[in-house]
């Protein structure tokens, strides 16, 4: 017979005697009282030795990582200042009422278009800018922004009475098409949430858009609601009720935030929790997991374009499919945009979102790619008289 | 389910619980039924497999030992396989996972292959009913040949089928492309068992143990049936033999409070090497054997090695956890791995490294091939034989074939060198790990004193064992090509697309380094469990962690799950 394995506690598997007995308990005991006042302090002076500071820019590798599993709230009220100044980058970006709002004319001579998107469609647009110099782009965006930004963008405009170029171009990025259930960026990305905010679309029972716009509009608006514990739990009552991506114990800070161990345990259960809610609204074949979607982003793109028409403009739509997602999104909005006529450009034809060449580290199209899709955006445009 | 999964935890929980309120009958009932849930939760239909090893090795056990089988037992065993049919392979399994998605399938909307299988099952179970009356009046060594050929073939059927069809069809099909003639695709869309190999293999072994009158087979099917679902070694190991499990299974178990806490600071072990290190470091050497663009010479040597890392943390980090786990049980697994890094040659590495495995190819190929009985040239042709099948027992595909060949060929050279007197078989004190740590016999070397010659020989049978690896992770024939001739080209000049390991990852690798060299040194496995209880509390601290910091790692599927 094999004998058995190597054993350690166990390494005499004697009979156990009541003193015997009683010496191990007292050892594992002491075992156990040790183990957790090392993890005590393992956690406090990794806690006190790599304390973030107020704006990530500045904090190392390992303050991040240490400090990823805070809550939402914990991180933003790190992050926002007491005056707009004190902000952290991360706070100004992507606002609908500073981004959209920009009134800079296009320079006398040149064809001009605005790109509504995110960096994906910011990229393309200056490839295309580079590749025709006679084109001059307005670039209106939010970090990894859904169509409803997008679109909520647009509509600013039109409402506001901005100049507008003639051509109108729409990116919509495949990973951020799960956003349109969330009205902010700061549900979804828990380590680095982006606290701008965007209305939600759903369509009514006759088949119109209808908007839920959030309370809190701007990065004045947000240091005001942290202030003011009324405010800031009514908002996140607001988000508890219209984001999908809402998870309490992800959002709202807490003592955990205080513990090194105990964040990067909500870090990792945050990542599980996310991946399941991105998973039942990502079936294998695209989005069939939520048929919604599909419907107020058709909903969404139609009525765009709609409007752009109806101003003189020329609406165009460029469907970025990153990694992990190949053609769902042209699949599930091309027909729709085929049957109205509206031009678009579905980059899963292009370059392959499959193919890992194609992509940089942090997930964007490499400058090749971003070449070529810009190339196919212009030919379809043809600018030249 | 995987072992580092929170479902997992909750459903140990439960069985830990169930178990220790439960008499002993009960127990191996409940940890049976605990086994077919704990497969069945990758995928039900497979676990008909495992019914059909369990029945049809239960009755060839019996028919080996005597003429007949008991009544009662004949009829358990047939109810059993057919009701395994009915309940695994009819039912819409599929619809449980699609429900979750909104898909509405109706569950008890029947297969029309279960319908099939159900039928053959029914037709199967009459005709071995028939045929075991039929088979007593056969004369007795003539009757066992014939058992034991049964057993064999149904087991090795199953594992051929599922895990080799396409292989050797992909490969004729290649042979015959290259001849000229394009032949038609007989390729057909199957879905490998998780632990195939494992468990059937374990199965397999009691049989011929059976054979050889080793083992007196037992007469409790039920018994049989946990000792092939028992599920701790289920999926990826160790082996185990029945001489060694079947024994502490059909006796009453008493859980010591030593032990436990054994199997506790094993799982911790494993879930560390498992989390921290081994999924910290799978995107790293993915970024670069995944690669489709140019990869640089570096980046080739530092994959390698970090394979190595990896693919040790996530085997043994397994086979800790399977150990820990049946300890809370009070059932001792084989130990699986001894320090196998510290090897000085290839034939101490292969007593150190999957040993439950090694030890199942001396047994069961290399021994009956004639081991070292039959020549020198015979010796050599049967060590390179079986690391080519073992190899290939690793995965249907030519780079473990050539690992196999490397590793026979490293064995075959090593025996050369040491004028035929070291082979692959080890003593079974050696495989269980209850001999010296340090391995095998040592000559003197007359260059170097041993503090030398002993790290030394250590790093070079390391390099030797790294480009094994580089053999084992490739995914084409072609990569192995082009990494090897990166390895040696010193002029390559390509920016390295790497990506860094984890944090948790790189903490991890240094804290177990000094654990296995505290272990090699004082001679034993676990050595820290020696330890003065503040050093001892400091450490776990650490490794807790290091696991904890790992938890954010994305989950990798253990390596050898797919083998």
């Amino acid at each position: 017979m094999l004998p058995s394995s190597s054993s350690t506690f166990s390494s005499e598997h004697t009979p156990p005697t009541r003193q015997n007995r009683r010496v191990l308990l007292g050892r594992l005991l002491g075992i156990a009282l040790w183990t957790t006042g090392a993890l005590i302090l393992i956690d406090v002076a990794v806690g006190l030795a790599f304390r973030p500071p107020s704006d990530p820019r500045w904090a190392s590798s390992l303050q991040t990582y240490f400090d990823y599993g805070r809550s939402i709230e914990g991180k933003l009220r790190r992050e926002v200042g007491s005056t707009p100044e004190q902000d952290a980058a991360i706070v100004k970006a992507g606002w609908i009422a500073n981004e959209c709002d920009v009134a800079t004319a296009t320079p006398p001579g040149r064809l001009g278009f605005d790109i509504y998107g995110m960096s994906f469609s910011d990229q393309i647009a200056d490839q295309m800018e580079r590749l025709d110099h006679r084109l001059a782009r307005r670039r209106f965006s939010g970090p990894a922004a859904p169509p409803n930004h997008s679109y909520a963008c647009y509509i600013r405009r039109v409402n506001a009475g901005r100049e507008r170029a003639p051509i109108q171009i729409m990116g919509v990025l495949a990973s951020s098409v799960e956003r349109m259930e969330t009205i902010s960026g700061l549900t979804t990305s828990f380590e680095a949430p982006q606290p701008f905010t965007y209305p939600r679309y759903s369509l009514t029972a006759d088949g119109h858009l209808e908007g839920h716009s959030p309370s809190i509009a701007t990065p004045d608006d947000l240091r005001a609601a942290l202030a003011d514990p009324v405010r800031w739990r009514a908002f996140l009552d607001e988000l508890a009720a219209n984001d999908a991506f809402y998870v309490q114990q992800l959002v709202r800070a807490d003592i955990f935030d205080h513990s090194v161990i105990a964040r990067m345990i909500r870090r990792a259960w945050g990542q599980r929790v996310l991946r399941d809610r991105t998973a039942a609204l990502r079936a294998t074949d695209g989005f069939s997991g939520a048929p919604e979607i599909a419907l107020v982003l058709r909903a969404l793109l139609l009525d765009f374009a709609a409007k752009a028409r109806k101003a003189a403009e020329r609406p165009m739509v460029i469907l970025i499919e990153d990694r992990g997602y190949g053609s769902a999104l042209s699949r599930m909005v091309a027909p729709a945009l085929q049957a109205n006529r509206v031009d678009f450009v579905a980059t899963s034809a292009i370059a392959s979102p499959d193919d890992a060449h194609n992509f940089e580290g942090d997930g964007h199209f490499i400058p090749e790619a971003n070449e070529k899709i810009a190339r196919a955006v212009l030919d379809l445009l043809d600018p030249a008289p | 389910m995987l072992f580092n999964s929170p479902e997992f935890f909750g459903f140990l929980a439960v069985v830990y619980l169930a178990y220790r309120l439960l008499p002993f009958r009960w127990q191996n009932r409940m940890l049976l039924v605990a086994g077919y849930v704990f497969y069945g939760w990758w995928d039900v239909r497979f676990l008909f497999l495992i019914a059909c090893s369990t029945t049809v090795d239960f009755a060839i056990g019996l028919l080996l030992a005597d003429k007949y089988i008991p009544a009662r037992q004949r009829l358990t065993a047939s109810l059993f396989l057919t009701g395994a049919a009915l309940v695994f392979l009819c039912p819409n399994w599929s619809a449980v996972a699609l429900s979750r998605r909104g898909v509405d399938i109706a569950l008890l909307t029947p297969r029309p292959i279960g319908l099939q299988v159900l039928v053959a099952t029914l037709i199967f179970v009459l005709i071995a009913n028939l045929l075991i009356d039929r088979i007593s009046n056969v004369p007795q060594e003539r009757r066992r040949k014939i058992l034991i050929f049964c057993s064999v073939f149904v087991n090795l059927v199953f594992l051929a089928f599922f895990k080799y069809f396409n292989f050797f069809i992909d490969s004729g099909e290649y042979a015959f492309r290259t001849l000229g003639i394009a032949p038609t695709s007989l390729q057909l869309s199957i879905v490998l068992p998780v632990g195939i190999s494992f468990y059937t293999f374990q199965s397999l072994s009691y049989t011929i143990d059976v054979y050889r009158r080793l083992v007196v087979p037992t007469s409790s099917f039920w018994d049989f049936a946990l000792f092939v679902a028992y599920f701790p070694p289920l999926v990826a190991g160790p082996i185990e033999r029945a001489r060694h499990l079947l024994p502490q299974l059909t006796r009453p178990r008493r859980i010591r409070l030593p032990q436990s806490m054994d199997g506790i600071v094993l799982i911790l072990l494993g879930l560390f090497k498992k989390v921290a290190i081994a999924d910290g470091i799978a995107p790293a050497v993915d970024s670069v054997f995944t690669s489709t663009g140019a990869v640089s010479q570096t980046d080739v040597a530092l994959a390698t090695l970090l394979f190595a890392i990896q693919i040790f943390c996530d085997f043994s980090g397994y086979s800790d956890i399977a150990r820990g786990v049946s300890k809370l049980f009070g059932v001792e697994l084989i130990l699986n791995f001894n320090l196998p890094y510290f090897s000085k040659n290839p034939s101490e590495f292969w007593r150190r490294w999957h040993i439950s495995l090694s030890s199942w190819l001396r047994d069961y190929l290399y021994i009956p091939l004639g081991g070292n009985r039959l020549g020198t040239a015979r010796t050599y042709l049967n060590l390179f034989l079986t690391m080519v099948l073992g190899g290939l027992w690793h995965g249907a595909a030519w780079n473990y074939v050539l690992w196999g060949a490397y590793q026979g060929a490293l064995l075959c050279g090593h025996r050369l060198l040491m004028h035929g007197r070291e082979t692959l078989p080890t003593s079974a004190e050696a495989v269980a790990g209850t001999t010296d740590i340090h391995g095998g016999a040592l000559r003197p070397s007359i260059l170097f004193p041993r503090w030398i010659s002993t790290p030394l020989r250590i790093i070079v049978f390391f390099a030797f064992c790294c480009y094994g690896w580089l053999l084992f992770r490739a995914h084409s024939l072609d990569q192995i090509k082009v990494f090897t001739g990166l390895l040696f080209d010193v002029n390559a000049r390509v920016p390295s697309v790497i990506s860094k390991p984890t944090f948790s990852a790189s903490l991890g690798i240094l804290l177990l380094s000094m654990l296995q060299i505290c272990d090699y040194r004082a001679g034993r496995l676990e050595s820290f469990t020696c330890w003065r209880p503040p050093l001892q509390g400091l450490l776990y601290a650490a490794l807790l962690f290091i696991l904890i910091m790992g938890t954010s790692n994305a989950p990798v599927q253990f390596i050898y799950f797919q083998f």
